[in-house]
């Protein structure tokens, strides 16, 4: 019961926290105004002051959802004796109750279009980053836009509605190029990276899917331009070099294109690696095969014709399937009563 | 594996302007909450003012992390939440520090000193040797 109305009570916080959050917006609005600034701009910069609404909101849910799982499982624990006489219950059935309203308030969002469209790759206002939202349970499997490898995989085969999907995760290695060993930015991606987002190279080749078969066994690396061009002079016999990473050895195969500088913005790779070398480029990260690890921002190609919106109303059936297999693993998490021996 | 935390933070896409300014340390964001207002009760707008002139191009302030710190800290029954009418006549949730939050911050505070005391004495002698 009590449950019950905390769940109500949560529109009562939603509508407490917008109008929190409107008026320091407002506030710093009109103070940047005062300022000299124009009302887009100072509207622009408050916002981002913050970080985001959205991104507040979730975070202040998360303080208030952690609490009412804490009050909720003290309950459950405290009424554990009146289900002794039943000790197969489990607190699935109720953990899949907010799982599912978890999965209801899921949605895939096409963000940061504006970086996208800025990507020097082809017809960029078709790409969208792959992500879901929805309640800290769920979040076992994922909120913010990182996701699993496997999860890649399943979306890649969704070609009714993607040309290609590709995931990305970017980190930094030791990198040896023959002389002292230095970190370096490198971006982990699936074989459908560069072929996705349509960049090829400068010189050799650039990764494909043959590269992101079997873990461990395509070491071969992609350069980036700039990273060439002023650290190793602009070797012409780059190609077939090996070079360590993390002293692993693993072969140059090429060099992207020159105006290629990844997709983040203000993070410029040195070099890409496949994602089934991810154990060598990651130390101590077994995760690759791990639907449940997440660690990569997953973007995907729409096809013509294909909005996001559709995109969205397609992936929903797949997206509830795994949530509903995730339920059934021996794992999840359960709640067990047991006589004392 | 715990350090995959690091590369995962690394991964998200975000625009955020560097700056030259020590984030806050972890932890001491509520404890600089309770101290402010200790002095007044305060909406959030106000206190994220006071904390940005305060520690002026000193540390900085993720702004975003205030909210679900004044919330977090509400929850704990240290703060107490009010909608009131605000110095510009708009309604503002003002919160203000409850009788177990007074007694917290002077904990926090305790804390506070007796670890700068440590870390200090830590220091020293590195220099002496």
């Amino acid at each position: 019961m009590k449950r019950l109305l905390n769940w109500l009570r949560r529109s009562d916080l939603e509508t407490d926290l917008d109008r929190e959050l409107r008026y320091h917006v407002d506030r710093r609005v009109g103070d940047l105004m005062q300022s000299g600034m124009s009302e887009p701009e100072a509207r622009r910069r408050a916002t981002l002051e913050l970080g985001g609404l959205e991104q507040v909101r979730e975070e202040v849910r998360d303080v208030w959802l952690t609490r009412w799982l804490r009050d909720f499982v003290y309950d459950l624990r405290f009424s554990a004796r009146s289900f002794l006489h039943s000790p197969s219950f489990t607190a699935t059935t109720v953990l899949s109750l907010a799982l599912g309203i978890g999965a209801t308030t899921a949605i895939y969002s096409l963000v940061d279009q504006v970086i996208l469209h800025a990507l020097p790759v082809r017809e960029p206002e078709r790409l969208v980053l792959i992500n879901w939202k929805g309640d800290p349970v769920a979040s076992a499997f994922g909120s913010l836009n990182l996701m699993s490898y496997p999860i890649c995989r399943d979306l890649q085969l969704h070609d009714e509605v993607f040309g290609g999907v590709l995931c990305r995760a970017l980190t930094t290695v030791t990198l040896s190029t023959g002389g002292e060993p230095k970190p370096a930015a490198a971006e982990i991606v699936s074989g459908t990276y560069f072929p996705v987002l349509g960049v090829g190279p400068a010189l050799g080749r650039v990764l494909g899917s043959g590269d992101d078969q079997t873990p461990g066994t395509s070491p071969v690396v992609v350069l980036a331009y700039d990273f060439w061009r002023t650290q190793l002079d602009g070797a012409s016999d780059i190609v077939g070099r090996k070079v360590l990473i993390n002293q692993y050895p693993m072969t140059v195969v090429g060099v992207a294109a020159p105006t290629f500088r990844g997709i983040d913005v203000g993070e410029v790779p040195a070099l890409w690696i496949p994602a089934s070398m991810s154990a060598q480029a990651i130390p101590a990260f077994d995760g690759l095969l791990n639907r449940r690890k997440r660690w990569m921002q997953v973007l995907g190609r729409l096809r013509p014709g294909v909005t996001a919106a559709r995109a969205e109303t397609v992936l929903q059936p797949w997206f509830r399937a795994m949530l509903d297999e995730d339920l059934r693993r021996p794992e999840f998490p359960r709640v067990t009563a047991l006589l004392p021996p | 594996v715990e350090g995959i935390s690091d590369y995962l933070d690394r991964s998200k896409l975000e625009v955020s302007v560097p700056s030259p300014r020590f984030a806050i340390p972890q932890g001491t964001l509520d404890m600089l909450i309770l101290q402010i207002l200790s002095l007044e009760p305060a909406h959030g707008y106000a206190i994220a003012q006071r904390l940005e002139q305060i520690s002026r191009a000193i540390v900085q302030v993720n702004q975003g992390s205030l909210y679900p710190a004044l919330h977090r800290l509400e929850q704990k029954g240290w703060l107490k939440a009010e909608w009131k009418s605000s110095e510009t006549g708009r309604e503002a949730k003002v919160y203000s520090l409850t009788r177990s939050g007074r007694t917290q911050l002077g904990v926090e505070k305790d804390s506070w000193v007796r670890l700068v005391g440590a870390v200090r004495l830590i220091l020293n002698e590195g220099n002496r040797t």
